[in-house]
């Protein structure tokens, strides 16, 4: 064979590539630590307006014969979801812890029976009983979205001897008959019922489909169905209980069962973590020292751990309430931290309100029929 | 000697040759991907030197058959060599330079493209924003100053160094970290679990955690999920030790020395300089049928430095080029079709390929025309 | 003698030309205007298609035909047609009158112990070994084949038996049978004119009564009831629908939405109107039922002009994809194709001993080829229109495709070498291909809509067009190889001369088409990353189909290089070449069997015994053509006397 000239020229090309597939190796070369700035993380834009209009029912289509209602929601008051029997309800905290709930419940078959009803919310606050003609002088007009409903007030004690007050007003339409009730604490409701009234009249209520055609899709008459969804649920399965009013409940992370958050009126926080732990989860002493260190406290000893808990009752038992008080140490700031350890079936469920002094101090009662309410 | 090498370098034996070992080589690197999984498969068969066969339990392996580098290395040998000896000028063969030309530089970008490019992942919901992709595989510490209210610091680590006992330090670092115990994938439960150790930290005093190591996936479709213990040693010398894994949603925040810092075990992520915010992720289905008729995402590209600002959509074939990345339409959240992901590829050797291609096809034609040409003038020469 | 050597090409070719004309005359619709029936649009798959479509692709799923055979006539007397139902007609008397389409033998099975189990011995019609039943046979075991076939599903696909197959297929057959029976009329319902007016009659007080809920009396629960079985009835139709037969109600906002006929019934519980459509339906129905050809085709006609000018486009499509099935231009083609190859065998075969009959014969052969060539190509560009695609969307139509540059190829040899070989090759590489897709189209709907990634007409024209001629060309040249081969070993043929020798030919051709192969394959798989890059962001994956066509690549490159260096001459060529055809078939078929990548647009599961099949015989074919010279007749060392051997015979 014959070699040409530009061999040597050539192997000058080889060189190249070597070179060039050397520089490839090398700007892949090993592993390094990376050093650089980046912008803050933008914050979310998630309207946390209280008055927006929405629909109630998770799922028009997974709950047929749910009619659609929709109402805009006063200032102050607290979602609190639909219900077994309600569509929706709220919570409303008083400047001074009193409560009232609001609560819509469709019932059926209702028409013409206003004393018996009557009747049935005066039993449940402990007042007798009216006649009929009596009980339908109880009932005054007014208006839930326009169109004619009824109401009456209930002045009594609660089963536990409060002070309560319930303001039902009753709406009949079709089939159905709406309730619309405002009960709680007596002064609170007297305040919010100018809100409860402007509320109703917010209130639509959509055509209900008939539940009683076969089940299956398509479904024979779909309503103007707003399909807007709720966020979806944070944690799934365990406990149920009911949430206090002005506790928000957040995702917990990688260690919390749940949490929730309070913020008092002066953007003081508080945080109650609930967690849960096979067995004693390491006792009750080496628990209440290690919630002692977060507030820099020194450790008790046994019988002093002894000596501080309070026995209460729970739904699972008897349970443990401790409270402490002290520094934390990254806000610098006088802390307050109540907890419960509550064994139930083999473990043990925490709950610690930790936060501004105040707040919890305020929170307190609220905390302990929070623990005590929780159903396994 | 060196004649010898330069013959055999050169000769169309060793092309034939190495084209049946290439053959050889795709069929069972295919046939491969069956049980090991694409990912795997490409690693040993179409990444690698040799093939290697690992008798069952043994410790050692055996390099049986060669593997992608090598017979494209020796190809490209094979082809510079064969072209020195061969060349021959004139028009007629020019078409044969080009598609030799044409395949070196195909194989160099294809090597390139193995060594250089970046493929990572970015996932955006339905009304949120993101400036950061995420690797599919590659995992960093990152250990990140939030103090500074305008901008955070990131130091990422990756987690290659963490396999090894030794301080890693920096000057950008507010402490040392040294690895105490990681494992490359791994499970982590909350509760005491057969198999399962309890990871002594700090961290993990108020909550305890159990961990295990387990093997490395194959898969395509899965992932290893790190985990580790860090010791950080501050400059005066106090210890800490911090539980990081790849399980946990958030970071985890320690401050020190009077800053804020947030500390997680996190796929490897690539910062970019502007906003891809999701406006609409859109999955399209024939009438009637569950075929899927077009994935696209609704973007709005937001650069706060150059103040650009625009709308634009990416969809099944129709990818968005842009600053030197290329973001895809690849996947989308399943349970919910309302968050898209986006594969974002950084490849600088993009457009050899292209190249390549037009220079073989034109040397190819050319060939062909030269051939055609003179077959048909001496078929008329012959019948005449 | 040599008048009529001039004349039989012509004679042939106007045989078979006149079969094609014939066959593209548009034909009378009978007393009942069935074809009217069948050009009708519904929406199936996600696409807008004629009601003769649904029923023709139900039918190849059931029975593996296009149409329903219900007269035996022994094979031998091949010039009579047995009366048969044209799947539009079979379509009508399932919607229509089932209780008569539920005897019909439509239900193919083969796998004997299926059968016995489910005691169908002795029953049923048996044709050329292949076993039909109908669907009143099966219905005492229906529970059980759905149950067995519903554990059957579970399993993967590759582990399952050749009787869980069988029994997958048969229930799918089922489903698909008793989906079509409630898709117009729901089941059981003797009069829909009457049933529609009871409803609409029913319909004010039933929703009436059923907003009171509950509460009323006997007068408001009874129409409730009665309302509530009416509805049940629809909803159940509904639920069981196949083709959507019922056109958007509003077509300028959503053209594809359209419903099922017992959707559109409970839709109408909105307004209290049915729609006319289905009332059309209905009418089509009694008429069909009452043998009122006059109803029949007034309904029928009367929903044409519903149609009107909204649905114009939905229309027309219907008509031309009607006519498309009823010309079978692909069938026709195939036929010609055969005869052809035959035609042309002869004439090679006769080259020597008969040189004139021998080229009369191969000019048949060729005007043949032609005219299939031109059925073929008509039936290609036909489909292209009907489905605005380019030629090759799924395996079907690039069996289709690859039939089609093969016969390109075919020609274009015979046009250079007039021996008869070219036309010999293009006939049977026709056929084989056209073969090949008509069992592909036995899996369904050939015309299915293409799913997101490949949803591009630019790519799809590109890189699987190049790709598939990519296919169509290697396989050309083994197809060449092994005739090189047989032609050799068998007869003595190869050592002759025309004006040049058949054995250099051969080599030449063989050669050359390699390198068109190479071009094409190159371009084509090239072309695929390019794709993949612009879809994926990476230029090459190692997906199973691009390996798959770079395979290809490599091959043709080999067997290039291993030329050119001197390894291999004329017969290690032609192995090379034959084997080529396996690495095709495997890249064709074989990468879809695996299961996984992108490309699973073909996916399937009975054809692997066959691939092996296809690679042993072509293994064969290889040790042949490794026998020593002297075994082959063509050249043995003693040449035939009355031959003129070729001067420089060198096989290595």
């Amino acid at each position: 064979m014959r070699r040409y000239p530009q061999v040597v020229f050539s192997y000058r090309w080889q060189w190249h590539l070597g070179i060039f597939l050397c520089g490839i190796l090398t700007a892949s070369a090993a592993d390094k630590i990376r050093v650089y700035h980046i912008p803050k993380e933008r914050p979310l834009a998630v309207a946390l307006d209280a008055n927006h209009t929405h629909a109630t029912g998770e799922n028009p289509h997974a709950l047929p014969a749910q009619p659609e209602v929709t109402y805009t929601v006063p200032a102050g008051w607290h979602d609190e979801g639909a219900g077994q029997m309600r569509v929706a309800g709220f919570s409303i905290r008083g400047a001074s812890n009193q409560m009232a709930q609001v609560a819509i419940t469709p019932l059926p078959g209702m028409d013409g029976r206003e004393a018996l009803i009557v009747n049935m919310w005066r039993q449940q606050v402990g007042m007798p009983e009216l006649a009929e003609a009596e009980a339908a002088e109880q009932l005054k007009s007014v208006e839930v979205g326009g169109e004619p409903a009824k109401m009456f007030e209930i002045n009594g004690q609660s089963a536990s001897g409060a002070e309560m007050r319930i303001v039902t007003v009753m709406l009949h339409r079709g089939a159905n008959s709406w309730f619309f009730k405002l009960q709680g604490d007596g002064e609170l409701v007297e305040a919010e019922k100018p809100k409860f009234l402007q509320f109703l009249q917010s209130v639509k209520i959509e055509a209900a489909p008939s539940p009683e055609l076969p089940a299956g899709h398509p479904p024979l008459i779909m309503p103007g169905a707003v399909t807007e969804q709720r966020p979806p649920k944070l944690r799934q399965g365990g406990p149920t209980w009911t949430i206090p009013a002005g506790w928000k409940e957040i995702d917990g992370g990688q260690f919390l069962f749940t949490k929730f958050i309070i913020v008092g009126e002066a953007g003081e926080q508080a945080a109650v973590n609930v967690s849960t732990s096979p067995g004693d989860g390491g006792g009750l002493v080496a628990n209440v020292n290690r919630w002692r260190g977060q507030l820099g406290l020194s450790p008790w000893s046994d019988a002093e751990v002894e000596r501080q808990a309070r026995k209460i009752e729970t739904s699972a038992g008897a349970a443990t309430l401790i409270e402490m008080s002290g520094t934390d140490a990254r806000p610098q700031k006088p802390t307050l931290t109540v907890a419960a350890i509550v064994p139930q079936n083999g473990a043990t469920w925490f709950y610690k309100l930790m936060g501004d002094e105040k707040l919890v101090q305020a929170q307190k009662e609220a905390f302990a029929a929070f623990v005590k309410g929780v159903k396994y | 000697m060196g004649k010898w090498l330069f013959n055999f370098f050169s000769s169309v034996k060793l092309a034939v040759v190495l084209l049946a070992l290439g053959l050889i080589l795709v069929f069972w690197g295919t046939l491969a991907q069956v049980k090991l999984g694409l990912f795997q498969a490409q690693h040993e068969f179409f990444r690698s030197w040799f093939i290697y066969w690992q008798p069952p339990g043994a410790n050692w392996r055996l390099p049986i058959f060669p593997g992608g580098y090598l017979v494209g290395g020796l190809f490209l040998i094979n082809l510079f060599v064969a072209h020195l000896r061969y060349y021959r000028k004139g028009w007629k063969h020019v078409g044969i330079v080009m598609i030799h030309l044409g395949i070196v530089l195909l194989l160099l970008g294809q090597f390139a493209t193995d060594l250089l490019s970046v493929e990572s992942y970015m996932t955006i919901q339905e009304g949120e924003a993101s400036n950061y992709s995420e690797s599919n595989g590659r995992w960093e510490l990152a250990i990140v100053d939030t103090s500074d209210p305008k901008e955070d610091k990131v130091i990422a680590i990756p987690v290659s160094l963490l396999t090894h006992d030794r301080e890693l330090s920096n000057p950008e670092m507010p402490f040392e970290v040294r690895p105490m115990a990681f494992h490359a994938n791994s499970a982590v439960a909350t509760k005491a679990t057969d198999g399962f150790e309890p990871v002594q930290a700090e961290n993990t005093e108020d909550f305890k955690v159990w961990w295990r190591g387990l093997p490395r996936v194959t898969e395509m479709n899965r992932r290893d999920v790190p985990s580790a213990i860090i010791e950080l040693i501050s400059p005066t010398g106090e210890k800490r030790d911090v539980f990081v894994s790849g399980h946990f949603a958030r970071p985890q925040t320690l401050s020190a020395g009077g800053r804020d810092y947030q500390l997680a075990l996190r796929p490897e992520r690539y910062y970019k300089p502007f906003y891809l915010h999701l406006i609409d992720f859109r999955f399209d289905r024939y009438a009637g049928t569950a075929i899927p008729k077009n994935f696209s995402s609704r973007i709005r590209l937001d650069r706060p430095d150059t103040g650009e600002n625009r709308e634009l959509t990416i969809r099944m074939n129709e990818p968005l080029r842009y600053g030197g990345k290329t973001f895809f339409q690849a996947s989308y959240d399943e349970a919910t079709e309302q968050a898209t992901v986006l594969q974002v590829v950084d490849n600088p050797g993009w457009l050899t390929p292209y190249f390549a291609c037009v220079l073989v096809a034109a040397g190819m034609i050319w060939q062909f025309m030269i051939h055609l040409v003179g077959f048909a003038t001496r078929r008329r020469k012959a019948i005449a | 003698m040599k008048v009529i050597l001039k004349i039989f090409p012509w004679f042939c070719l106007a045989i078979f030309g006149l079969e094609m004309v014939m066959v593209m005359k548009p034909k009378a619709d009978g007393e009942m205007h069935v074809a009217e029936f069948g050009r009708l649009p519904a929406l199936l798959n996600g696409r807008v298609q004629p009601l003769d479509s649904v029923a023709r692709n139900s039918l190849l799923q059931i029975r593996s035909t296009g149409d329903l055979p219900i007269e035996s006539v022994p094979s031998w007397q091949f010039w009579r047609h047995g009366k048969k139902l044209r799947s539009s007609e079979w379509l009508l008397e399932v919607c229509f009158q089932p209780e008569v389409a539920d005897t019909r033998d439509i239900f193919l099975m083969h796998h004997p112990d299926l059968i016995s189990e489910l005691k169908l011995d002795g029953q049923g019609t048996e044709k050329s070994g292949l076993h039909y039943y109908s669907y009143n046979a099966l219905r005492p075991s229906l529970d059980e084949i759905m149950t067995q076939a519903g554990a059957a599903s579970q399993l993967d696909a590759s582990v399952r038996t050749t009787y869980q197959q069988q029994l997958l297929k048969l229930a799918n057959a089922l489903s698909i049978y008793q989906r079509l029976k409630h898709s117009i009329k729901p089941e059981g319902v003797t009069n829909f004119v009457q049933f529609l007016a009871d409803y609409q009659a029913a319909m004010p007080a039933g929703i009436q009564a059923l907003r009171a809920q509950g509460t009323g009396g006997a007068e408001v629960q009874a129409a409730r009831e009665h309302f509530l079985k009416l509805a049940r009835t629809i909803e159940a139709a509904a639920n069981q629908s196949y083709p959507r037969v019922v056109p958007p109600t509003n077509p300028q906002e959503d053209r594809d939405a359209w419903v099922f006929v017992g959707t559109s019934l409970l839709d109408s519980i909105r307004d209290q109107k049915i729609s006319p459509v289905v009332m059309f339906y209905a009418r089509m129905a009694e008429g069909y039922a009452q043998r009122d050809p006059a109803e029949f085709n007034s309904a029928v006609a009367g929903y044409k002009n519903w149609l009107g000018s909204d649905f114009a486009k939905e229309v027309s499509k219907g008509r031309a994809e009607f006519y498309f099935n009823r010309t079978k231009l692909f069938l026709h083609a195939t036929i010609i194709y055969i005869a052809a190859f035959v035609l042309a065998g002869v004439a090679l075969l006769t080259l020597g001993a008969w040189p004139p009959v021998s080229e009369a014969l191969r000019r048949s052969a060729f005007y043949l080829i032609v005219l299939a060539f031109l059925a073929h190509t008509a039936g290609l560009i036909f489909r292209m229109t009907l489905e605005g695609r380019p030629p090759v969307t799924n395996l079907y139509s690039s069996a289709i495709f690859i039939g089609w540059g093969a016969c390109v190829l075919g020609l274009l040899l015979e046009r250079i070498y007039k021996v008869g070989l070219g036309s010999a090759m293009a006939g049977l590489a026709g056929f084989i291909t056209l073969l090949i897709a008509h069992n592909l189209a036995l899996g369904g709907d050939t015309m299915e809509m293409m799913r997101a990634v490949l949803d591009t007409n630019f790519w799809l024209a590109s890189h699987v067009v190049v790709v598939t001629l990519g296919y169509a060309s290697t396989f050309f040249a083994g197809l060449l190889a092994i005739t090189y081969v047989v032609l050799g070993v068998f007869t003595p043929i190869l050592a002759m001369r025309k004006e040049f020798a058949l054995s250099k030919a051969l080599v030449k051709m063989v050669y050359a088409i390699v390198c068109f192969a190479t071009l094409f394959s190159f371009a084509g798989t090239v072309l695929g990353g390019i794709w993949a890059d612009q879809s994926w962001g990476r230029f090459w994956g190692w997906d199973p189909k691009e390996n798959g066509a770079l395979l290809i690549v490599i091959w043709n490159a080999l067997i290039l290089h291993a030329r050119w260096g001197g390894m291999v001459r004329e017969r290690g060529l032609m192995n090379l070449a034959i084997f080529g055809n396996i690495i095709t078939a495997w890249s064709w078929f074989g990468t879809n069997m695996l299961g996984i990548g992108l490309h699973s647009y073909g996916f399937m599961d009975a054809a692997f015994k066959w691939l092996m099949l296809f690679v042993y015989s072509q293994l064969g074919l290889i040790a042949l053509g490794l026998l020593p010279l002297d075994w082959w007749r063509s050249f043995r060392v003693k040449p035939n006397p009355t031959l003129k051997p070729a001067s420089g015979l060198t096989s290595g």
